[in-house]
């Protein structure tokens, strides 16, 4: 070995090393604190192609995810990079590192989760790497819940699993992953135990398929899901990870169905909107509407030092104590509100079903609004930053009041999503409409193909093909994803098109 | 196969037609995949596919993310075929 092959090899060995430091330190933090251990280690090939699908349902699932995708694997990384392909959320090439490594060959790809578009494109790179015999990681739920409840297995893993019958290894955490740490909560609870597991080595098909029909992909997604759940609850299921209702300690045969009851909104109270910015809102977040009275924003979600939570309305004043049962569904028992509901206690994603159950929009009145015949609107909001995804026409002169439905050809400019202003937003049952400073822009829901929300409160929408963001600032996304899901829902089934939508 | 007969629109927009699952019909020069036919991405990724499984073209993504309507993808087609001497279906 000639002096110039040495320091080359001593260069990427100290690339190595700085590429390991901070996973070597997370995975002294997660043993200390989470008790943290992997599992089926063994079932991870040293060679040969496969498919690496991992799940995410908590924030700590991130770290989780990139320790086992980077220590596990970093012999195939260090080896032979070229031949390891991950897709990314498209919002991390806002960060240089990942943006480089795009630009410069790496081995990373962007995709949207609900609205991938165009950048789905980079599925046929991880098809060749796979025909190589590479590796490719992906996260088939491309999402984080925010109730913890498995998300939809979008089609790529599939797609890429039936074109190769590459074989598929599944890398789940363990349940206690989210309430370790939940995606409505600021923090990381410092209690828990986390395992990661690498279930078995499964084929999709025997021999890689030329044709695949969509039952071949919605029967592969069934699969990876029940692969998936088996791994992450265990034989009690998700049934057992939510849990039965209870009353005073006594469980509750029949599902509990409550009715809103509006009358118990007490008009002497006043509703004072949370200003703390929503990501220090906690549960408020999920349960952006009271399960009780039905009252929009009224929940605030209070932690005293060393002492329970609680989440009290403020509309009709019922409160909830909140438990956290370490490996299931944290736990909601009304502690105060009326005599016959004093004593329930539901898993935390069973309250959110019933606001999700009871949802009807109800029409608000809006002064200075040109609405058409049977235009009802059902939510509005000032300051609302419009941001479209470029390349868009929106920066090039257009001046139609309908925004443009097509984005166009040419290579698309990862994380770019510049903002044109901020505007009043209204959400309508024909419309989003977004009244800027210096134009109004109608975003009809005829044409609206995926809804999604982005971290915590930034709505996302394709129209047509051109993609947009609205922040809502102060705003729950959560509640303006059911509503404008809700509508767009109706409206695509009305006119049968296709939508894809963020889970809600 | 570089002497093999290069598809007509019409035979190209039988291609089309068999990966989208759309009538042939209804596919002119100008029409959007995604836009007009409401082709969703994985159908768009498919379509790539079959373009080196069965035409014999690869297609880098780059290249892809330039083919938008039916005379796009026809043009990179006899582009392509014609440069290289690729193979017909």
């Amino acid at each position: 070995m000639n002096l110039k092959e040495w320091l080359g090899r001593a260069r990427d060995r100290i690339k190595e090393f700085f590429i390991m430091l901070p996973w070597v330190f997370v995975s002294y933090i997660i043993r200390i604190l989470y008790d943290f251990r992997v599992e089926g280690e063994q079932n991870v090939p040293s060679d040969g192609a496969y498919i690496l699908l991992v799940n995410e349902f908590g924030m700590i699932c991130f770290l989780l995810s990139g320790w086992g995708s980077i220590m596990v694997l970093k012999d195939r990384y260090f080896q032979s990079p070229d031949n390891v392909l991950s897709y990314n959320q498209e919002e991390l090439f806002a960060l240089s590192y990942f943006r480089k490594s795009s630009e410069h060959g790496g081995m990373m790809r962007a995709l949207s989760p609900h609205s991938a578009g165009r950048l789905a494109l980079s599925l046929i790179e991880g098809y060749k790497v796979l025909q190589k015999g590479g590796l490719v990681i992906m996260n088939p739920e491309g999402d984080m819940p925010w109730d913890g409840r498995p998300l939809p297995i979008a089609s790529g893993a599939s797609w890429l699993g039936l074109h190769t019958a590459a074989p598929i290894i599944p890398m789940v955490s363990s349940a206690s992953a989210y309430d370790i740490w939940p995606r409505w909560q600021t923090l990381p609870s410092l209690r828990g135990r986390v395992v990661l597991k690498y279930g078995e080595p499964f084929r999709l098909c025997d021999v890689a398929q030329e044709h695949i029909t969509e039952q071949d992909l919605e029967n592969a997604n069934a699969r990876i899901r029940a692969v998936f759940d088996e791994l992450r609850y265990g034989p009690d299921g998700l049934e057992g990870w939510i849990g039965s209702p209870h009353r005073n300690g006594t469980p509750l045969e029949m599902p509990v169905e409550l009715r809103i009851r509006p009358e118990l909104v007490d008009s002497r109270l006043s509703l004072l909107k949370d200003n703390r910015p929503v990501w220090k809102r906690g549960i408020a977040q999920l349960l952006w509407r009271c399960p009780v009275c039905g009252t929009n924003d009224a929940l605030v979600h209070r932690r005293p030092f060393l002492r329970p939570h609680r989440v009290v309305c403020q509309a009709c004043e019922t409160t909830w104590r909140v438990t956290r049962v370490i490996g299931k569904d944290f736990r909601l028992e009304i502690v105060e509100g009326p005599s016959d509901l004093v004593g329930l206690n539901m898993a935390l994603s069973s309250w959110y079903d019933e606001i999700r159950r009871n949802f009807r929009p109800t029409p608000l009145v809006v002064a200075g609004v040109e609405l058409a015949p049977n235009e009802e609107v059902y939510l509005q909001l000032n300051d609302v930053a419009l941001s479209p995804h470029k390349p868009n026409a929106l920066f090039d002169g257009w001046t139609d009041r309908e925004p443009p439905n097509i984005q166009f050809a040419g290579k698309i400019q990862l994380a770019d999503w510049p903002s044109i202003g901020k505007g009043q937003l209204i959400l309508t049952n024909l419309r989003l409409l977004w009244r800027g400073p210096e134009r109004e822009l109608d975003f009809m829901w005829s044409s609206v193909t995926a809804i999604y929300i982005w971290m915590l409160n930034t709505l996302g929408i394709r129209y047509g093909t051109a993609q947009y963001r609205f922040s809502l600032g102060k705003e729950v996304g959560l509640k303006w994803l059911t509503y404008a899901g809700t509508i767009a829902k109706q409206t695509a089934e009305q006119n049968g098109h296709k939508l894809t939508m963020s889970a809600f | 196969m570089s002497n093999a007969k290069l598809l007509s629109f019409d035979e190209f927009k039988l291609f089309l037609s068999d990966i989208i699952g759309v009538a042939p019909n209804i596919i002119n020069s100008d029409t959007h995949f995604m836009g007009d036919l409401a082709v969703d991405s994985l159908k768009l990724v498919e379509m790539i596919l079959q373009f080196e499984l069965k035409l014999g073209i690869e297609v880098p993504t780059d290249a892809a993310w330039e083919i938008q309507t039916a005379e796009d993808a026809y043009n990179y087609y006899i582009d392509r075929t014609q440069s290289e001497g690729s193979a017909s279906v």
